[in-house]
Protein backbone atom coordinates (compact mmCIF):
# COMPACT_ATOMS: atom_id res chain seq x y z
CA UNK A 1 0.00 0.00 0.00
CA UNK A 2 2.28 2.39 -1.17
CA UNK A 3 2.02 6.42 -1.76
CA UNK A 4 -1.37 7.20 0.27
CA UNK A 5 -2.64 10.22 0.61
CA UNK A 6 -3.09 12.44 3.18
CA UNK A 7 -6.02 11.38 5.15
CA UNK A 8 -7.80 14.28 6.83
CA UNK A 9 -10.13 13.79 9.92
CA UNK A 10 -12.98 15.34 11.21
CA UNK A 11 -13.57 16.31 14.89
CA UNK A 12 -17.18 16.56 14.31
CA UNK A 13 -17.43 12.44 13.48
CA UNK A 14 -14.24 10.41 14.35
CA UNK A 15 -15.39 7.99 11.94
CA UNK A 16 -15.53 10.37 8.95
CA UNK A 17 -12.02 10.97 6.59
CA UNK A 18 -11.65 13.12 3.30
CA UNK A 19 -8.89 13.01 1.43
CA UNK A 20 -8.12 15.31 -1.66
CA UNK A 21 -6.53 13.86 -4.83
CA UNK A 22 -3.81 15.38 -7.21
CA UNK A 23 -6.33 16.58 -9.47
CA UNK A 24 -8.25 18.22 -6.82
CA UNK A 25 -10.96 15.80 -6.04
CA UNK A 26 -12.40 15.10 -2.36
CA UNK A 27 -12.87 11.77 -1.67
CA UNK A 28 -15.37 11.13 1.27
CA UNK A 29 -15.08 8.26 3.25
CA UNK A 30 -17.36 7.29 6.42
CA UNK A 31 -17.13 3.95 8.28
CA UNK A 32 -21.23 3.94 9.52
CA UNK A 33 -22.34 3.01 12.74
CA UNK A 34 -24.51 -0.42 12.23
CA UNK A 35 -26.92 -0.87 15.49
CA UNK A 36 -29.44 -3.41 16.51
CA UNK A 37 -27.13 -6.35 15.05
CA UNK A 38 -27.80 -9.71 16.50
CA UNK A 39 -26.78 -9.58 20.32
CA UNK A 40 -23.80 -12.98 19.86
CA UNK A 41 -21.99 -10.43 18.21
CA UNK A 42 -21.79 -8.21 21.06
CA UNK A 43 -21.19 -11.06 23.11
CA UNK A 44 -17.76 -11.69 20.91
CA UNK A 45 -17.25 -8.10 21.14
CA UNK A 46 -17.09 -8.02 17.24
CA UNK A 47 -18.35 -4.26 16.49
CA UNK A 48 -19.77 -4.06 12.58
CA UNK A 49 -19.43 -0.53 10.54
CA UNK A 50 -20.45 -0.33 7.10
CA UNK A 51 -18.32 1.55 4.24
CA UNK A 52 -19.19 4.60 2.19
CA UNK A 53 -16.51 6.63 -0.19
CA UNK A 54 -17.40 9.07 -2.70
CA UNK A 55 -15.62 11.18 -4.76
CA UNK A 56 -17.26 14.71 -4.61
CA UNK A 57 -16.95 15.76 -8.32
CA UNK A 58 -17.88 19.84 -8.69
CA UNK A 59 -20.62 21.00 -10.83
CA UNK A 60 -18.14 22.53 -13.17
CA UNK A 61 -16.97 18.85 -13.87
CA UNK A 62 -13.54 17.50 -13.33
CA UNK A 63 -11.78 14.53 -16.23
CA UNK A 64 -12.66 11.26 -14.21
CA UNK A 65 -9.20 9.53 -14.46
CA UNK A 66 -7.15 6.44 -13.47
CA UNK A 67 -5.69 7.27 -9.96
CA UNK A 68 -3.28 4.78 -8.87
CA UNK A 69 -2.82 6.28 -5.04
CA UNK A 70 -6.62 5.97 -4.63
CA UNK A 71 -6.41 2.03 -3.94
CA UNK A 72 -3.40 2.23 -1.39
CA UNK A 73 -5.46 5.45 0.47
CA UNK A 74 -8.81 3.35 0.79
CA UNK A 75 -7.21 0.23 1.54
CA UNK A 76 -5.04 1.66 3.85
CA UNK A 77 -7.67 3.14 5.52
CA UNK A 78 -10.01 -0.21 5.25
CA UNK A 79 -6.64 -1.67 7.17
CA UNK A 80 -6.55 0.54 9.74
CA UNK A 81 -9.93 0.10 11.16
CA UNK A 82 -9.25 -3.67 10.65
CA UNK A 83 -6.56 -3.66 12.82
CA UNK A 84 -8.92 -4.41 15.82
CA UNK A 85 -9.73 -8.26 15.28
CA UNK A 86 -12.92 -7.63 16.47
CA UNK A 87 -13.72 -5.30 13.86
CA UNK A 88 -15.65 -5.83 11.28
CA UNK A 89 -16.39 -3.66 7.88
CA UNK A 90 -19.54 -4.61 5.70
CA UNK A 91 -20.10 -2.62 2.03
CA UNK A 92 -22.36 -2.82 -0.60
CA UNK A 93 -21.81 -2.22 -3.65
CA UNK A 94 -23.29 0.75 -5.70
CA UNK A 95 -26.09 -0.92 -8.53
CA UNK A 96 -27.54 2.40 -9.18
CA UNK A 97 -25.87 1.78 -12.88
CA UNK A 98 -26.12 -1.80 -12.90
CA UNK A 99 -22.55 -2.04 -12.70
CA UNK A 100 -22.39 -3.81 -9.08
CA UNK A 101 -20.98 -6.71 -10.05
CA UNK A 102 -17.46 -4.54 -11.79
CA UNK A 103 -17.37 -2.91 -8.59
CA UNK A 104 -17.27 -6.32 -6.79
CA UNK A 105 -14.67 -7.43 -9.00
CA UNK A 106 -12.53 -4.51 -8.27
CA UNK A 107 -12.97 -5.21 -4.76
CA UNK A 108 -11.57 -8.70 -5.22
CA UNK A 109 -8.77 -6.70 -6.71
CA UNK A 110 -8.19 -4.31 -4.30
CA UNK A 111 -8.57 -7.44 -1.77
CA UNK A 112 -5.94 -8.88 -2.95
CA UNK A 113 -3.21 -6.17 -1.65
CA UNK A 114 -4.49 -6.66 1.95
CA UNK A 115 -5.45 -10.39 1.56
CA UNK A 116 -2.45 -11.61 3.89
CA UNK A 117 -4.10 -9.65 6.68
CA UNK A 118 -7.58 -9.63 5.87
CA UNK A 119 -10.60 -12.09 4.94
CA UNK A 120 -13.57 -10.86 2.61
CA UNK A 121 -16.72 -12.78 2.46
CA UNK A 122 -18.85 -11.98 -0.59
CA UNK A 123 -22.68 -12.02 -0.09
CA UNK A 124 -25.00 -11.99 -2.62
CA UNK A 125 -28.46 -10.88 -1.81
CA UNK A 126 -31.78 -11.43 -4.46
CA UNK A 127 -34.05 -8.46 -4.03
CA UNK A 128 -35.91 -9.65 -6.88
CA UNK A 129 -35.83 -11.75 -10.31
CA UNK A 130 -34.12 -8.79 -12.13
CA UNK A 131 -32.25 -7.81 -8.93
CA UNK A 132 -29.12 -8.77 -6.81
CA UNK A 133 -27.35 -6.88 -4.55
CA UNK A 134 -23.49 -6.90 -4.62
CA UNK A 135 -21.94 -6.99 -1.03
CA UNK A 136 -19.46 -8.08 1.19
CA UNK A 137 -17.90 -8.20 5.04
CA UNK A 138 -14.18 -8.17 5.49
CA UNK A 139 -12.47 -8.78 8.70
CA UNK A 140 -9.01 -9.39 10.23
CA UNK A 141 -7.56 -12.76 9.15
CA UNK A 142 -6.66 -12.50 13.42
CA UNK A 143 -10.28 -12.63 14.13
CA UNK A 144 -11.20 -15.71 16.18
CA UNK A 145 -15.23 -15.84 15.39
CA UNK A 146 -15.58 -16.12 11.55
CA UNK A 147 -18.62 -18.68 11.89
CA UNK A 148 -20.18 -16.28 14.17
CA UNK A 149 -19.67 -13.72 11.50
CA UNK A 150 -21.21 -16.44 9.51
CA UNK A 151 -23.70 -17.37 10.92
CA UNK A 152 -25.66 -14.17 12.49
CA UNK A 153 -23.76 -11.42 9.92
CA UNK A 154 -24.22 -12.90 6.64
CA UNK A 155 -27.09 -15.40 7.35
CA UNK A 156 -29.25 -13.15 8.99
CA UNK A 157 -28.02 -10.14 6.74
CA UNK A 158 -31.70 -9.17 5.53
CA UNK A 159 -32.24 -9.21 9.20
CA UNK A 160 -29.44 -6.35 9.79
CA UNK A 161 -30.54 -3.67 7.22
CA UNK A 162 -34.15 -4.14 8.58
CA UNK A 163 -33.35 -3.75 11.95
CA UNK A 164 -30.89 -0.58 11.12
CA UNK A 165 -33.46 1.27 9.21
CA UNK A 166 -35.96 0.82 12.41
CA UNK A 167 -38.65 -1.83 11.06
CA UNK B 1 -16.41 -17.48 0.04
CA UNK B 2 -19.96 -16.40 -1.10
CA UNK B 3 -23.02 -16.38 0.84
CA UNK B 4 -26.12 -16.23 -0.97
CA UNK B 5 -29.31 -15.32 0.38
CA UNK B 6 -33.08 -14.53 -0.71
CA UNK B 7 -35.32 -11.70 0.12
CA UNK B 8 -37.18 -11.20 -2.66
CA UNK B 9 -40.49 -13.34 -0.91
CA UNK B 10 -40.35 -10.96 2.31
CA UNK B 11 -41.81 -7.86 1.32
CA UNK B 12 -40.43 -5.68 4.21
CA UNK B 13 -36.99 -6.74 3.65
CA UNK B 14 -37.29 -5.63 0.20
CA UNK B 15 -39.13 -2.26 1.13
CA UNK B 16 -36.19 -1.67 3.54
CA UNK B 17 -33.35 -2.55 1.22
CA UNK B 18 -34.82 -0.03 -1.61
CA UNK B 19 -34.80 2.29 1.08
CA UNK B 20 -31.22 1.64 1.95
CA UNK B 21 -30.08 1.93 -1.70
CA UNK B 22 -32.08 4.81 -1.97
CA UNK B 23 -30.11 6.29 0.74
CA UNK B 24 -26.95 5.41 -1.34
CA UNK B 25 -27.84 6.99 -3.83
CA UNK B 26 -28.39 10.04 -1.93
CA UNK B 27 -25.14 10.10 -0.83
CA UNK B 28 -24.05 9.92 -4.53
CA UNK B 29 -25.94 12.49 -5.18
CA UNK B 30 -24.70 14.50 -3.21
CA UNK B 31 -20.97 13.68 -3.74
CA UNK B 32 -21.90 14.91 -7.71
CA UNK B 33 -22.47 18.19 -5.77
CA UNK B 34 -19.57 18.26 -3.81
CA UNK B 35 -20.94 18.18 -0.72
CA UNK B 36 -21.04 14.34 0.31
CA UNK B 37 -19.10 15.45 3.06
CA UNK B 38 -21.47 17.83 4.78
CA UNK B 39 -23.87 15.41 3.99
CA UNK B 40 -22.49 12.36 5.79
CA UNK B 41 -21.98 14.57 8.58
CA UNK B 42 -25.93 15.62 8.58
CA UNK B 43 -26.53 11.64 8.34
CA UNK B 44 -24.81 11.13 10.93
CA UNK B 45 -26.17 13.65 13.94
CA UNK B 46 -28.89 11.52 13.50
CA UNK B 47 -27.75 8.11 14.92
CA UNK B 48 -27.05 8.58 18.67
CA UNK B 49 -23.96 6.17 18.54
CA UNK B 50 -23.22 4.63 22.14
CA UNK B 51 -20.38 4.99 24.07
Amino acid sequence: LSNPYDINLHVEDPYLYTFTTEAGIIYSCRFGFVPNLSPLLGIYDLEVRDFLFYPNYPKNGLKKYYDSRILPTIMGMIKNYLQSENHVLLYVCDSSNGKEKARQKLFTQWHKTVQDTMYRHELEIEVSDEETLECGVMVSKACKHHDIIQTELLEKSSGVVLAKYGR
Amino acid sequence: MKTKISIKNDLEAVKVVREYMAEKEAFKKAAQEGTATEYMKAKAKQFVQPV
